[in-house]
């Protein structure tokens, strides 16, 4: 399981290290110390986040600001979080906060699909979280200690690789027709509330719920016609 | 900036794991991990400078119908990402 955590952690990694450097980079570059710049991978290890802090402070943002900002930025968090909760029944509680510190969107990405397969469990997830915890520090350090530049067309291009990730994670958690209209309901859902909400996260959250909204009523629409047919009613 | 972080990842975790999930809320969280990713995926791949760019011109909008082919095609997350990001880097020296 820890085995297959970290290799899994691979494509991620191919993403954090220049994604890391890239932050470390603008961090220092908005006048951010060495130390607070790395600090901030290490205490929040949140990628949208940190660079979205790294341009509010750079505009000087007050601390509160920020931190509200990153609140909320970081809130569609707790939706991913919930949907792991169902695989963590049986694990002691004092593990949870550890593996709770990782869930980003991209291990997030990684280990439903695992789990839903019944191939993780909680070393999977903390071998998976931390690997890529490590590479964002890698790469923070890199950017912000060295200077580490990735070529800019290069650079644009590791980063597409997060989405192409999540392409392909998504495509092979499409198992039957309801949820690839659910999928392609909650992009379409996504777009139209970027429009109405801008930002960087209002978007995802609501897309998000309403997108699993309208697959329940969809799933109970099509259990409640089954039970009517067979002439009897759930008991639960 | 830790606080507010941490929690939205702990507390569903930690809290709703402790106990036993109505049907219903169940049934809610199977359609999440879908309507997350395609949530993320659009618009986030397709924006460039904060405004989002469905045309063709836009090498990550290639990028990502490529992704689709090869994803759907192949099943292959490497192969996806590798596909991914060439397009990308080609789409970008082509259009310059």
């Amino acid at each position: 399981m820890i085995k297959s955590g970290i290799n899994d952690a691979v494509p991620i990694i191919i993403g954090y290290v220049p994604m890391g450097a890239a932050y470390g980079i603008i961090a220092r570059q908005s006048g951010m110390g060495l130390f607070p710049a790395i600090l901030m991978s290490l205490i929040v290890f949140a990628g949208a986040s940190q660079f979205i802090a790294v341009g509010l402070l750079a505009g000087g943002a007050s601390p509160f600001e920020v931190v509200l900002t990153t609140f909320f930025v970081n809130l569609r968090h707790v939706l991913m979080s919930a949907s792991l909760s169902p695989f963590f029944k049986k694990v002691s509680s004092r593990i949870i906060p550890f593996v709770a510190w990782g869930v980003t969107d991209e291990t997030y990405a990684i280990s439903i699909g695992k789990f839903n397969a019944r191939q993780a469990d909680y070393r999977y997830s903390l071998a998976l979280n931390y690997t890529a915890y490590a590479s964002w520090i890698t790469g923070t350090v890199m950017g912000a200690f060295a200077g580490y530049i990735v070529p800019a067309a290069l650079q644009s291009s590791l980063e597409f690789a997060l989405y192409s990730m999540f392409v392909g994670l998504l495509i092979l958690q499409l198992s039957n027709r309801l949820h690839m209209l659910i999928a392609v309901f909650s992009a379409s859902m996504s777009i139209i509330f970027s429009r109405f909400m801008g930002g960087t996260w209002r978007h995802i959250i609501a897309a998000a719920m309403t997108g699993a909204t309208l697959g329940l009523l969809l799933e109970e629409g099509t259990r409640r016609r089954g039970d009517g047919a067979h002439g009897r009613r759930g008991a639960g | 900036m830790w606080a507010v972080t941490y929690f939205p990842r702990l507390i569903p975790l930690a809290a709703l794991s402790q106990v036993r999930l109505p049907r219903v809320v169940m049934t809610w969280l199977s359609y999440l991990p879908a309507a997350i990713l395609s949530a993320l995926i659009l618009p986030g791949a397709i924006t460039a400078d904060g405004a989002i760019d469905a045309g063709l011109a836009n090498p990550n909008v290639m990028a990502l119908l490529a992704s689709f082919i090869i994803a759907v095609r192949t099943k292959s997350l490497v192969l996806t990402m590798v596909i991914g990001s060439l397009t990308v880097f080609v789409g970008q020296v082509v259009l310059g």
